[in-house]
């Protein structure tokens, strides 16, 4: 099983290696026992997921057997994301700064379109059908520190968001399904056209 | 009441609620201050003493503050910073082996005092002692660098709920 924010962040991850084929991307903090091979991108959870439950969505019913599967939305959830763009000269810095605006400004599942911010299908693998994350990050800081020239790591910092809707999968029987949909019919607040 | 005499009171009445939401703003950075203070990372007790507040905002004032909120890579630390470190370190370790009290933890004083007191020599401590082992912190940071913490975006979400409430207290 993958987390949800870990699924967001893997999403991003893989869209920026799509867009940046010349760079490194990590998910984890730079190991500091070895040198850092230049450039690379890190992508941090910097605090943890905060999430704020919403009214149950069923958003699909699917039959397996004598079985249905269905998916419910439960909460709206936001990541707090740290980028850190790591490169071997200034120059290097800004050619992946100015392709990150491109990159982190995109409509993914509407080609062509524009938009602020990015938003990402989750990946297959991560198994969180149906997912999508929006992104957005505010724009880099550079802090170059007195040593920064000494070791050759130039560094830009974003901070990001990732906000996403956290689904379950459940399975029960189908006549429990048929049983909750005729209820929910035979209710008085159901809207219904009388012949 | 006129046209005049209604312009009046609503510039009146704006004004009195500016006063108040800058009120509430200046208590807010107050109360960030104790709340950024308790999730600062207890292997950097000094941050908490450069943790302080304005009218307007929180600051720490540390200069190694922002490394240890975003992190940093292998550096090497001016040795002058470190010493001063360690000498006000392991005087609050021998002083106050048990007292939590202070810019640093229990366990950090202790442990830079423990250090100290393994360099005496017929009961007196040598004058490179500190320095010693503030080539040890400098090594470390120079050969594992800082990890991040984000200790003030980690305070945030409190912050902002001190925030709400100070509000409400005056649009109600």
């Amino acid at each position: 099983m993958i987390s949800i924010q870990q699924a967001s962040v893997n999403a991003l991850a893989a869209h920026l290696s799509a867009q940046l084929p010349d760079v490194r991307i990590e998910d984890r903090w730079p190991d500091p026992q070895r040198k850092l091979r230049l450039p690379t991108i890190t992508i941090l959870m910097s605090a943890p997921r905060q999430d704020l439950a919403i009214d149950f969505r069923n958003l699909s019913f699917q039959n397996v057997g004598s079985r249905v599967k269905f998916q419910t939305q439960l909460a709206a959830c936001e990541q707090l994301l740290q980028l850190d763009v790591w490169a071997a000269n200034q120059i290097q810095r800004d050619d992946i700064l100015a392709r990150l605006d491109a990159a982190l400004n995109m409509d993914t599942l509407n080609p062509g379109e524009v938009m602020h911010g990015l938003n990402l299908a989750s990946l297959p693998a991560d198994n969180w059908t149906d997912t999508y994350f929006d992104y957005w990050f505010e724009s880099p800081e550079q802090d170059d520190a007195p040593f920064t020239a000494i070791v050759d790591e130039w560094r830009a910092r974003l901070r990001g968001h990732a906000w996403m809707m956290l689904t379950v999968n459940r399975e029960t029987a189908r006549q429990s399904v048929i049983n909750f949909k005729l209820q929910v019919q035979e209710t008085d607040f159901v809207t219904a056209t009388i012949p | 009441m006129t046209p005049e005499q209604f312009e009046r009171q609503i510039k009146k009445d704006l004004a009195a609620l500016r006063k108040s939401a800058t009120q509430a703003i200046a208590s807010t950075a107050q109360k960030a201050v104790r709340v950024v203070q308790k999730n600062a990372p207890h292997a950097f007790g000094d941050l908490r003493d450069s943790t302080s507040a304005t009218s307007n905002a929180t600051k720490v004032t540390a200069p190694h503050a922002q490394a240890v909120e975003v992190g940093a890579r292998p550096h090497l630390v001016p040795l002058e910073e470190l010493i001063k470190w360690v000498k006000l370190r392991g005087m609050q370790g021998l002083s106050h082996p048990k007292s939590d009290e202070g810019p640093t933890t229990r366990e950090h004083a202790t442990r830079v005092a423990g250090q100290l007191q393994s360099m005496e020599s017929d009961g007196a401590l040598s004058v490179n002692a500190p320095e010693k082992i503030a080539k040890a912190i400098q090594m470390s940071i120079l050969k594992n660098g800082i990890h991040p913490t984000w200790f003030v975006q980690k305070s945030l979400p409190e912050v902002m709920t001190i925030l709400d409430i100070e509000l409400k207290k005056v649009f109600q």
